[in-house]
């Protein structure tokens, strides 16, 4: 199946209307700098790859640093436990671990 | 570059004794740069150049797996492993400062997606040893990786059991294979006890099969592939191997055996059955190895069924705790929210409460409400929560059983009155005695007791009811 023109262009322009793509949305080198940070934080908390609309709004706000990414990426919700963010999840799973090893 | 196929990727982990995931985790991570992110110091080592690797992704590939085997054999830990992969700086990883950390984790995150990928019947590593040790490194990460609250237990309890089905290596004694002795008793319609358990897995350990071949007793019933000459199968199929094994203890051949397991009797008796030792040596072909392996263990009851035999593996137990679930970790955080508790003071202090209760108040469980209570109650007095907090705040509440008196001076007049209850009376002071005698000195217990004694003893005369410590004797 091949698209008609007009149908290829449609594409092309619903493709570049979406965020956070190498080289078009955020330039490569800084993309590169966001990227891994992002992806380890987002696969280790999530077990996902970061949306590309987290990537653009790091790069759109100029957090590009590590250590400003993990600050961006703490004050999120947690994606499997509510009510804790991303940043306070460890405290919090110590604490429910202490709780179940000694509240009995 | 193009990208190897899922095939490609675990055969080359299989050479290199890698668990496949985290090649997969390289091709995910890396693959979009030239030589997946090996450094040119490495590509210079082989005397190759990004041009050659580009065009040749297995090649690329076969590198990657090559030297991150080797890093891991230096390093130990696959975050130290990947960072001199990527760097050739074991530490690099570590800095706050530099996206290495985040590319290794995010590696490691990549290869969490799916951690089993590759391991199927068929992935043979050529390094049982470094497969081993890789493999379990694996697991302690996506462990560490847990604390994020991205990986369930599920996950890692999954990848250890793949992992621990690769036929690598003969059979090791194994938490896994009670679940499997359980499993073949419930095929066989056998009562699932500790002795039987240990009974199945003597057997397995005297048979010495590989784990992958899903066939513990090396039984030569069902349909599996022969591995032997003598017709031992290897199975397909976990259940398969269940199934057959459950079958042939119930052949006809080995009634001694069965019928015993079944009346449920303890390990001893089977073992010094003279027909279950019939059927152990028909079982091995004649040889006496299993009969000499259970007469040497220690008796185990055969009645009560066995919390470890019924449950998941003693590993899968072990990392329930280690890996709490995020959505139950949510539901906590909650109630801590709800009660204005920091998680870390919780932390360093819930224990202490917990077991001062326990002491003090002869409390079966501590709950948040309860942390929550002295935590305020010290709060009220300007106190932060610290263990002498804890102490003095239990100390000073009512005693569950009697409330006229506090928890503290009940605990302490006990110790008082055990010292001279035991001396005068030789008894042990009853609780609503030591509740009546709260309030007094050393020395009007030590009387309270004499005068109990001289009242118990048949030459003795009735006491004066004048006073307190008479009084409470009568009331005694």
């Amino acid at each position: 199946m091949s698209l008609t023109a007009q149908e290829k262009q449609q594409a092309m322009a619903w493709w570049l209307r979406l965020p956070g793509k190498r080289g078009v949305n955020i330039p490569e080198g800084e993309y590169d700098k966001i990227y891994p940070v992002a992806a380890g934080i987002a696969l280790g908390v999530g077990v996902r790859q970061p949306h590309p609309r987290q990537l653009q709004w790091l790069h759109d706000n100029q957090i590009t640093e590590p250590a400003d990414i993990h600050a961006a990426f703490a004050g999120l919700p947690h994606p499997n436990a509510p009510n804790v963010t991303v940043g306070a999840y460890p405290q919090y799973a110590k604490a429910y671990q202490t709780y179940q090893q000694h509240s009995k | 570059m193009a990208t190897p196929t899922d095939a490609e990727i675990a055969s080359i982990a299989a050479e290199y004794s890698l668990p496949p995931a985290l090649l997969l985790g390289i091709v995910h991570q890396e693959g979009a740069s030239a030589g997946f992110g090996l450094t040119d110091a490495t590509l210079g080592a082989y005397n190759l150049s990004i041009t050659q690797l580009q065009s040749d992704p297995l090649m690329a590939l076969t590198v990657a797996a090559r030297t991150l085997a080797q890093t891991f054999q230096q390093t130990g830990s696959w975050d130290s492993a990947l960072s001199v992969y990527l760097t050739g700086n074991a530490d690099a990883w570590q800095s706050p400062t530099s996206p290495i950390g985040g590319k290794v984790t995010a590696i490691l995150g990549s290869a969490a997606l799916n951690p089993s990928f590759g391991l199927s019947r068929s992935f043979t590593p050529s390094d049982a040893k470094l497969f081993s040790s890789g493999s379990t490194s694996f697991a302690k990460q996506l462990e560490q990786m847990s604390t994020s609250g991205g990986i369930t237990q599920q996950t890692v309890t999954s990848y250890q059991q793949a992992a621990a089905q690769i036929s690598t290596q003969p059979f090791v004694a194994s938490a896994n294979m009670q679940q499997v002795a359980a499993d073949i008793l419930t095929a066989a319609k056998l009562p699932v006890t500790d002795a039987n358990v240990a009974v199945i897995d003597t057997m397995a350990k005297g048979e010495g099969m590989p784990l992958g071949d899903f066939n513990w007793l090396a039984t030569t019933q069902g349909q599996g592939k022969d591995i032997n000459s003598v017709g031992v199968k290897a199975f397909g199929t976990y259940q398969e191997g269940i199934d057959a094994t459950a079958a042939t203890l119930l052949n006809g051949n080995y009634g001694s055996l069965v019928g015993l397991m079944g009346q449920g009797v303890d390990l001893k008796t089977i073992a010094s059955n003279p027909g279950v030792q019939a059927n152990l040596r028909t079982w091995q072909g004649g040889s006496n190895e299993d009969v000499g392996l259970l007469g040497g263990l220690a008796n185990v009851p055969g009645t009560a069924p066995s919390a470890t035999a019924k449950a998941a593996p003693k590993t899968a137990n072990l990392t329930a705790q280690m890996v709490p679930n995020p959505a139950a970790v949510g539901e906590f955080a909650q109630q801590l929210q709800a009660a204005n508790i920091d998680p870390q003071e919780f932390t360093a202090n819930f224990p202490n409460l917990a077991a001062v209760r326990r002491q003090l108040l002869s409390a079966k469980r501590t709950s948040v409400s309860d942390y929550a209570d002295v935590s305020n109650a010290l709060q009220a007095q300007g106190q932060g929560v610290s263990q002498a907090g804890i102490v003095a705040t239990v100390r000073g509440q009512p005693h569950p059983n009697y409330p006229n008196v506090t928890a503290g001076a009940f605990a302490d007049t006990f110790g008082t009155a055990m010292l001279h209850s035991v001396m005068h009376t030789r008894q042990v002071p009853t609780n609503g005695e030591v509740a009546r005698l709260v309030g007094l000195d050393n020395k009007e217990i030590s009387t309270y007791y004499q005068q109990k004694a001289a009242a118990k003893s048949p030459a003795a005369q009735p006491q004066s009811s004048a006073g307190k410590i008479a009084q409470l004797g009568r009331t005694s």
